[in-house]
């Protein structure tokens, strides 16, 4: 009787310790990076604020793809804004992958993954000047 | 039987208690100053000071408003963001209420001139007689934010240059701080939410 009981709960706790694990971002490391990298102007859930800080929603990301390690790496840097985006230069291509791979398939569903070295040769054809 | 009753007694005071808690007034925020015998409440100093269509805004402005106060600057790129993410939570709710109005005030008045706070504002798409930003003389500036209860001071080391307070703070029609807020935490501005509606019912009554 009581071993049936321990068995009950012992089933219930895995149940519950599965179901966390499975809403755990897939790139976990990249959420990281990202909510202390990106997160305080785009806001940890991407949803930016109006237009002073662009919002990242999946259709921006999806058109903004192969410009992303770019513009991670090197900032936005457009005269006419106001608030430009600053340059990470902190950000190693590692960081910069999980990042990409974090908004590609955790915050969006673009079903989008790439790796350290499709991400290294995108950051060797960056615009010399920056500007974007 | 005296035991249920007292556990009767104690359990109606803890309600009442709570209602009554509820029913209090905001409290006036502040050391109050004893002019002889008189105790006056803690206000914000006389300031003058400019908005983003370069009008003159003083204590007078507000005489009819209760404001929120925030103090922030354009290339701050740590706290002011979630500040302002916030401010626009509160400012989302009571647009469409004339008796409050949002004031944001810049700490850095070399860069963030009139011009470019207008810019900002736009790019916030507000309403700007809702929400204003102010700028002014830098020494004015520090000086008027002491008031507020907010610390700022420029420090190189700091990301963008200037350490500052990301508070949000509740002034009524008298200049008086009721009410305060850490900017980046969505649930203390719910609770600062809560106090706006208050001081509204005060001044309804």
């Amino acid at each position: 009787m009581h071993n049936k009981r321990i068995l009950k709960y012992s089933f219930l706790f895995t149940v519950i310790l599965f179901t966390y694990a499975c809403n755990e971002a897939k790139f976990m490391q990249g959420k990281r990076t990202y909510d202390v990298m990106c997160g305080d102007c785009h806001m940890e859930d991407g949803s930016g604020v109006a237009k002073v800080y662009p919002e990242l929603n999946a259709e921006k990301i999806a058109t903004l793809i192969d410009d992303l390690p770019c513009i991670i790496r090197y900032g936005v840097n457009k005269p006419a804004s106001l608030i430009k985006m600053p340059p990470n230069p902190s950000l190693l291509p590692v960081d910069i992958t999980n990042i990409i791979n974090y908004l590609c398939n955790d915050m969006h569903d673009l079903d989008r993954e790439f790796t350290m070295v499709d991400i290294i040769s995108s950051l060797n054809d960056c615009p010399k000047d920056s500007i974007r | 039987m005296i035991r249920y009753l007292i556990c009767a007694i104690s359990l109606i005071c803890c309600i009442s208690g709570c209602y009554t808690s509820d029913n209090t007034p905001l409290p006036v925020l502040g050391n109050p100053e004893i002019v002889g015998g008189d105790t006056i409440p803690h206000t914000i100093g006389p300031f003058s000071l400019l908005n983003q269509d370069s009008i003159l805004i003083t204590n007078a402005s507000f005489s009819d408003h209760i404001y929120l106060s925030d103090f922030f600057f354009m290339h701050c790129p740590t706290i002011c963001p979630k500040v302002k993410k916030q401010m626009l939570r509160v400012y989302d709710r009571y647009k469409d209420n004339p008796e409050i109005i949002l004031v944001s005030h810049t700490l850095d008045p070399k860069r963030d001139t009139p011009d470019n706070l207008k810019t900002y504002a736009e790019n916030l798409e507000i309403n700007q007689d809702k929400w204003i930003f102010l700028t002014g003389k830098k020494e004015h500036i520090y000086d008027i934010k002491n008031d507020y209860f907010i610390a700022a001071t420029e420090d190189p080391d700091a990301p963008g240059g200037i350490a500052h307070s990301g508070k949000i703070i509740l002034v009524d029609k008298k200049g008086q701080v009721r009410s305060f807020a850490e900017g980046t935490d969505p649930k203390e501005v719910n609770q600062m939410m809560e106090d706006i509606d208050k001081l509204l019912k005060e001044y309804a009554q």
